[in-house]
């Protein structure tokens, strides 16, 4: 059980935005008020950055329910609040190209697996080598 | 997951199936590993079972190489599966109904045709997600808001098709439908309404052309793979005002539902709101756990503590004034005015927005995923499904149906979620299920749980609109009024449209003759 104090700023924290029913209550958290959610980049925009935003940001920008279930992790009261850097993948550092593939392809926790159509081979690739920390010292 | 091959379907037409499509779209987007067929599972069902699993999946890049690949599949006689982008969470996902089925995974056809934003509406192919196209909007300033359901993650013309919802005034996604383009079971492409006419100006201006209008026919149904749509789009309003209310004793649902459907037939407001309990809110914030330890049906005076912890009522809703200030205004004075009169237990929270103001703090309907942490409730990887009747929008109707359906959770021991999507005639009566997809225990009550919500709906005369893909059989069979007489219309069309018996078999509990015998009993 979570001590009920920090119960409290959780509820409360989630609840903020909730009540509003919008589809993302716990974004507002993040920017200090009500916040809009990331704007995609176009698709014509092939960066490995654009693809992980297009392909991923929808769940694991702040506010998604990626980066809540990763936060959670950190403890009960990072699930709410300014994000724990651990929470996002852009500031993971213990994240390999095998791990990212594999959590894609068969799913990990409460996210589901991605499916090839959805995410090609390529585009994880991209996604995997833009968030997996770069071993060879090369940017 | 191992290849499972359809019935009646050899390995040997099967293989030529695949080799077929990789002629048609390319190696790289036909999908036939296991690893594949695991990753096109439902990802939000009972993990427990091993069920609707797909053989393989195709990716088409546009709808001449969807003529193209149900041509061979009617060729070779082997059954497809449609998918916009999969997403559609609670209902079956990304997961064919039969296994065996062949996906036809349509996520890559991501094109936004065309947006007006003088005339409201969008014009979109199967990929694109709610998601894309709010960033779309937002990229391009265009003065138009999206109806978005809980999740954004899926497919604007899926969710549509499948009768989704949203807390908009174009909160029924159906009846936003206006125009679509369709490949028959034969393979032939057809344009509804006014697409029908070759140098058409008003398709996704005029739903219904000159003589029967068709759109409906391709929503929850097997008749046509869907590759454009036509949807309408909320005007951007100068204001919107956002009435937040909270009801903090239990038998102030039934008043609180009476003023909610009498304002509405009114026309006072003309969104479509949902009354839910703190549960659904309690359950983004944290799991079970945090909030809940004994086994069993969490008490009326545990559901009481969490929604004074966190600051909820038993019920709570809101309702949202969109258009021109001094009129929402006016709205907001007779709203409060009767809900005063409701209840001396109602609580209000009123903001106000116009466009001087930052967008942000308006009451636009915003894309998230975060909603979907509800899945969690129970710990594990989470999954969920909705038992959701329609009843008469009368307020002491709705009240007796919540009580009937917390008593059966009850003696189930599982946690009662409810939110009633109040409609000013029928009212969709949303029960989230929510389980640990990995524990038998949880699973096998769910499902015992959910048969028993059907068959006690159905005594009363109350169908669903919508369900997973383990009771479309059994929610098909309750519409049996004069033998299932609707059904067999149905099957006649099928039959009639898809002789092969090729495209979604059994979706809907529409099964074609081929396969009429792979019926749930």
């Amino acid at each position: 059980m979570i001590p009920g104090k920090t119960l409290l700023t959780l509820a409360a924290a989630a609840l903020a935005g909730a009540l509003a029913f919008h589809a993302d209550p716990l974004s507002a958290q993040f920017a200090g008020g009500p916040a809009l959610p990331i704007v995609l980049p176009d698709a014509s925009d092939p960066s490995p950055q654009a693809v992980y935003l297009r392909k991923c940001g929808i769940c694991h920008a702040p506010g998604g329910m990626g980066q809540i279930q990763l936060a959670r992790r950190s403890g009960p009261a990072a699930a709410m609040g300014p994000p724990p850097r651990q929470s996002l993948l852009t500031e993971r550092d213990d994240l390999s190209e095998d791990i990212i593939r594999t959590a894609v392809r068969s799913g990990i926790g409460a996210m589901p697996a991605i499916p090839r159509g959805d995410v090609s081979d390529a585009d994880l690739a991209k996604i995997a080598g833009f968030l997996a920390p770069k071993q060879d010292g090369k940017p | 997951m191992r290849l499972i091959l359809p019935p009646k379907v050899t390995g040997a037409a099967f293989a030529k199936m695949l080799a077929e499509c990789r002629a048609i779209v390319g190696a790289d987007a036909v999908f036939a590993t296991d690893e594949d067929r695991d990753s096109y599972r439902d990802g939000y069902a009972f993990a427990t079972d091993e069920t609707h699993i797909p053989s393989a999946a195709v990716a088409p890049a546009n709808a001449g190489q969807v003529q193209e690949i149900i041509r061979a599949a009617g060729k070779l006689g082997v059954p497809v599966w449609p998918i916009s982008r999969g997403k559609n969470l609670t209902y079956g996902g990304s997961a064919p109904l039969m296994s065996g089925t062949l996906l036809l995974d349509m996520s890559r056809m991501k094109k936004i045709i065309e947006v007006d934003p003088d005339l409201g509406y969008a014009l979109v192919e199967p990929g694109v997600s709610f998601y894309d196209l709010y960033s779309y909007i937002q990229r391009n300033k265009l003065p138009l808001w999206i109806a978005c359901p809980e999740h954004a993650w899926g497919s604007v013309l899926g969710n549509a098709l499948e009768r989704g919802a949203s807390r908009t005034p174009y909160g029924e996604h159906s009846e936003a439908i206006c125009g679509l383009e369709v490949v028959l079971p034969d393979g032939s492409l057809v344009r509804t309404g006014m697409g029908a006419m070759t140098r058409a100006r008003t398709w996704n201006l005029y739903k219904d052309g000159y003589g029967p209008g068709w759109d409906q026919m391709f929503a929850q149904s097997n008749f046509g793979v869907v590759t454009k749509l036509g949807i309408w789009l909320q005007p951007q309003p100068q204001a919107t005002t956002g009435i937040s209310v909270k009801a903090m004793r239990d038998e102030d649902l039934e008043p609180l539902s009476e003023q909610l459907i009498r304002l509405f037939r009114d026309g006072v407001y003309d969104q479509h709101l949902a009354v839910i309990s703190p549960l659904m809110m309690a359950s983004v914030a944290a799991p079970r756990a945090a909030w809940y330890d004994k086994p069993g049906s969490i008490t009326k005076a545990a559901i009481a503590e969490i929604a004074n912890k966190i600051g909820m009522g038993l019920w709570n809703t809101q309702i949202i004034l969109y258009g021109h200030k001094s009129i929402i205004g006016a709205k907001e004075e007779i709203i409060l005015a009767a809900l005063r009169a409701a209840g001396s237990t109602l609580s209000f929270d009123v903001q106000h927005w116009d466009d001087t103001m930052p967008l942000e703090r308006s009451s636009m309907s915003m894309p998230g995923t975060g909603m979907l942490e509800f899945a969690n409730w129970y710990g594990g990887r989470g999954g969920h499904m909705d038992f959701s009747p329609v009843l008469p929008s009368r307020a002491s109707l709705l009240t007796e149906q919540v009580r009937a359906t917390e008593r059966l959770f009850e003696e189930a021991g599982h946690d009662f979620f409810a939110a009633l999507h109040i409609k000013p005639r029928y009212t969709a009566a949303l029960n989230v299920l929510t389980f640990d997809r990995d524990d038998a225990a949880i699973t096998d009550r769910v499902k015992t749980l959910f048969g028993r919500l059907i068959d006690t709906a159905s005594a009363k005369g109350y169908g669903e609109y919508r369900t997973h893909l383990d009771w479309t059989d059994k929610v098909a069979a309750a519409y049996d009024f004069n033998d299932n007489a609707l059904m067999r219309l149905n099957e006649r069309i099928k039959d009639a449209l898809d002789p092969q018996g090729i495209l979604a078999p059994g979706k809907a509990g529409i099964w074609p003759a081929r396969y009429r015998k792979e019926r749930a009993s």
